[in-house]
């Protein structure tokens, strides 16, 4: 194992319930960064904090230039290097991996993660701009799609190639919300079954309802240090100890493949080269699942299993918690919820928490090794980051 | 003196006899560049063929702007439009002048086209960015261009009736005919259809024209009677049920203003325009490199980054198949779009690929066609309206569904699909 060499620690976390909340999305900022601070096992000063990455889409549909300059506000301390980092869904672990690559390469002994957004009192039109502006805008978009459009056009081709129902996406909206009952942070705290999936409103065939994340506001902070001085900070570190990115054509027509996704390809064989352990040793994964095809497609891109094989382990029970490799244990995208920003930024948190042991409810049992995966639009960018205790 | 060489009727959908659809995506200028398609296609014109089309004689009150991207659409160079008043003594006097045209030593065609742009509701109901329309189109060759012995004849074969986008209101997709047709009662637009059947039947008409016309009957009379045309009657549209859904969805939409603020995908009118070669007439570019095809063209391969070896191309507007579709319920459209969901519903959108080209592009399908087409359905690309943005539409291609797909169609995702040498995954 190429001990140190390709490691940062996670100190510290902390995350908003996500959901429609009240609180402006400076306020989600602020509550998220102060958890994650408090959290520091031996306590930790803003002072000690040497970079800041700010991930949001659109933060408010109001702040769109300069947001990042509100983390050093917030943390008290004005005149911190930040940047605003933005691939879409994909930006909060795209901050993540820009504070990987500056830690690694000694820039800064401890640097700030956040995401927010807050979109759920957005007027519907402007909602659907900001969930729809990722895409490709010339032609896709312009023929009447957003995401759930271009994401049911994978599903679509998906269920034909594989001749399957749709009673596997149902299965994956099953399980999600069952996992995300059991997180006090969700969106959706309820658990969803089959014929309700079957039953509920078409968004675009063949996606349902109960297919579609929700629209959530939260936000999400990490605080991230170099191996030489994370112990000054905890005892039990959770190591990020593998990252990799990836990207395509930003518009589905011009990729090679209707039924996977090339940017999470590259993106998750790039984490493990340096990794210390292999895809079959991963106990847990946060997937991106805005739609329940995402999750479908990203098991077997991330190569968590083989090809042909996502469906039979999803209706088998293997990726539920108690199952082999539990999948979105927080819930997901789906029943966790989604504000864009913060979303990959909370997988890490669920991450900590759990490979420390501290998920309550829905430990995953001995969990020592996780993978989280990010996706920004239909895949035009993805993220994916491996971790240890 | 002139005779009509061909002729072509582009009826919009909602207007055909038994077909009831939901979601009129036709004007006067896209029925008006169906038209000239269909002529185009009935008298095997070539693309560009500036001798085959001298003048064209237009009943219509498009703009000038409207008249300079006819030829943008049809992918024509400009010629001479003549503009007649948009009534029924528009159409006789443009089709009597085109009559009386002795023609000149080009030997180029004359066009006709008409194009009504009244609501189907009748007088009243105002709605100019959203007028509907039923265009007609005669073409009418020059003398010289077409021996006299094609008048003297009066040989058949030289009068190609074709009905809008080929489907025939009688049932029959393939016969040629208009007599089947059903005209909106008071359109002007029967006015056009029995005026384009007298053409074809003077002066030697061998029997006796029906004149499928209400509204508008003196005027027609007294061309018909003028040019000695036998009127066998006139009969009164029998149904009018298959109005009563664009009805409601006029009357929905009546009133309603134009999206001028865009809450989305903002595309400026110099955008826009700048993209109509790729837009309206699929114009790229072909990589002699990988044989990638790049859409729209911006002199590098979009796919291997070669600046060198471009040529331009264009795809074919018939030929793509269906490798996936979606039909987008309310909630899940662009805000481009809200206006189309109000009114009409759920539309269908779909990605389709040139088997032989190799590009894939997305579409919006016209007509409200079923969604999951399957796989290697095939589809002709129309030019359709998209949506309003500044006070204006914006056009583009639509697919529809011309032959369905098999259940066994090979995979698009086998190893033939992509544009050029296929990259691995990584």
């Amino acid at each position: 194992m190429p001990s140190g060499t390709h490691r940062v620690a996670v100190v510290g976390v902390g995350q908003t319930a996500f959901g429609a909340l009240p609180h402006p999305p400076r306020a989600l900022l602020r509550q998220s960064i102060h958890e994650a601070l408090a959290s520091v096992d031996k306590g930790i000063s803003p002072q000690d904090i040497g970079e800041g990455y700010l991930a949001t889409l659109g933060f408010g549909g109001w702040q769109i230039g300069n947001p990042a300059s509100l983390l050093g506000e917030e943390l008290g301390l004005p005149g911190l290097p930040v940047s605003h980092v933005e691939n879409a869904c994909a930006s909060g672990s795209t901050g993540l991996r820009q504070a990987y690559h500056t830690l690694l390469a000694g820039a800064a002994d401890v640097a700030l993660v956040a995401g927010v957004e807050k979109m759920s009192d957005t007027p519907s039109a402007r909602r659907r701009y900001w969930l729809g502006v990722s895409g490709e805008t010339e032609w896709e978009r312009l023929a009447g799609l957003t995401f759930a459009g271009v994401y049911a056009l994978l599903a679509e081709r998906y269920l034909a190639e594989r001749k399957l129902t749709t009673d596997v996406l149902g299965a994956v909206a099953v399980k999600n919300h069952a996992h995300g009952a059991l997180n006090p942070h969700a969106h959706l705290r309820k658990p969803v079954t089959m014929e309700q999936h079957h039953a509920a409103a078409s968004v675009a065939d063949p996606l349902r309802l109960y297919d579609c994340c929700p629209v959530s506001d939260g936000a999400a902070a990490v605080v991230l240090a170099r191996e030489e001085v994370a112990r000054r900070f905890t005892d039990t570190p959770v190591w990020v100890v593998g990252s990799g990115g990836g990207s395509d054509f930003l518009a589905l027509q011009d990729r090679e493949s209707l039924t996977r996704l090339p940017a999470t390809r590259r993106a998750s064989d790039e984490a493990f080269r340096h990794a210390p352990f292999g895809r079959e040793k991963v106990q847990l994964a946060e997937l991106h699942d805005c739609f329940t095809i995402a999750e479908l497609l990203a098991l077997e891109d991330t190569g968590l299993f083989p090809e042909g094989e996502g469906p039979r382990a999803t209706t088998e029970g293997r990726t539920r918690l108690g199952g082999a490799l539990p999948v979105n244990v927080s819930g997901g995208l789906k029943s966790k919820g989604h504000p864009l920003g913060a979303t990959g930024v909370g997988q890490v948190c669920e991450v900590f928490h759990q490979l420390r042991g501290e998920a309550g409810e829905r430990q995953v049992k001995g969990a020592e090794r996780a993978l989280t995966h990010n996706v920004g639009g239909s895949g035009a960018t993805a993220m994916v980051h491996l971790f240890s205790t | 003196m002139s005779v009509v060489v061909a002729a072509a009727v582009a009826v919009p959908v909602w207007a055909r006899g038994n077909v009831i659809v939901e979601g009129p995506d036709e004007d006067a200028f896209t029925l008006l560049v169906r038209a000239g398609d269909l002529l185009r296609r009935v008298q095997r014109l070539e693309p560009g063929a500036r001798a085959e089309v001298r003048t064209i004689r237009i009943v219509s009150s498009l703009s000038g702007e409207e008249r300079a991207a006819l030829f943008e659409a049809w992918g024509l160079p400009p010629v001479d439009i003549l503009s007649y008043p948009e009534n029924a003594e528009g159409a006789v006097k443009a089709l009597s002048d085109a009559l009386d045209d002795p023609g000149d030593s080009t030997g180029g065609a004359t066009w006709v086209l008409g194009a009504q742009l009244a609501s189907p509701l009748g007088a009243g109901v105002e709605d100019p960015p959203r007028r509907s329309a039923i265009a007609v189109a005669l073409a009418f060759g020059a003398a010289r261009a077409r021996p006299p012995t094609v008048a003297a004849e009066d040989t058949p074969p030289q009068r190609t009736w074709v009905t809008g986008d080929g489907a025939s209101p009688s049932g029959s997709p393939n016969t040629p005919s208009l007599m089947g047709f059903r005209a909106p009662p008071g359109s002007g637009t029967a006015v056009l259809l029995t005026l384009a059947e007298a053409a074809t039947r003077t002066p030697e008409g061998a029997s006796a024209t029906w004149v499928h016309a209400t509204a508008e009957r003196t005027a027609l009379r007294t061309f018909l009677e003028g040019r000695g045309v036998p009127i066998a009657g006139y009969p009164v549209p029998e149904d009018r049920t298959f109005f009563q859904v664009p009805d409601d969805a006029w009357r929905a939409r009546a009133g309603a203003p134009m999206a001028s603020v865009s809450q989305g995908a903002y595309l400026s009118r110099e955008s826009y325009t700048a993209s109509i070669p790729a837009r309206w007439r699929l114009e790229g570019e072909r990589c002699a490199s990988c044989h990638g095809f790049s859409l729209p063209p911006v002199g590098r391969c979009h796919l291997c980054g070669a600046r060198d070896g471009l040529r331009r191309s264009r795809l074919p507007r018939v030929g793509a198949k269906v490798e996936s579709a979606t039909l987008i319920h309310k909630g899940a459209q662009p805000t481009e779009f809200d206006w189309h969901q109000e009114v009409y519903g759920s539309y269908a959108v779909g990605l389709v690929r040139w088997p032989e080209e190799g590009p894939t592009l997305t579409f919006q399908f016209t007509d409200q066609q079923p969604p999951g087409a399957p796989s290697g359905g095939e589809v002709e690309l129309v030019l359709r309206r998209l949506y309003p943005q500044e006070g204006a539409w914006r056009y583009g291609l639509k697919a529809v569904l011309v032959a369905p797909g098999s259940a066994d169609a090979p995979s698009a995702n086998g190893p033939s699909r992509g544009k050029g040498p296929r990259r691995t995954s990584g």
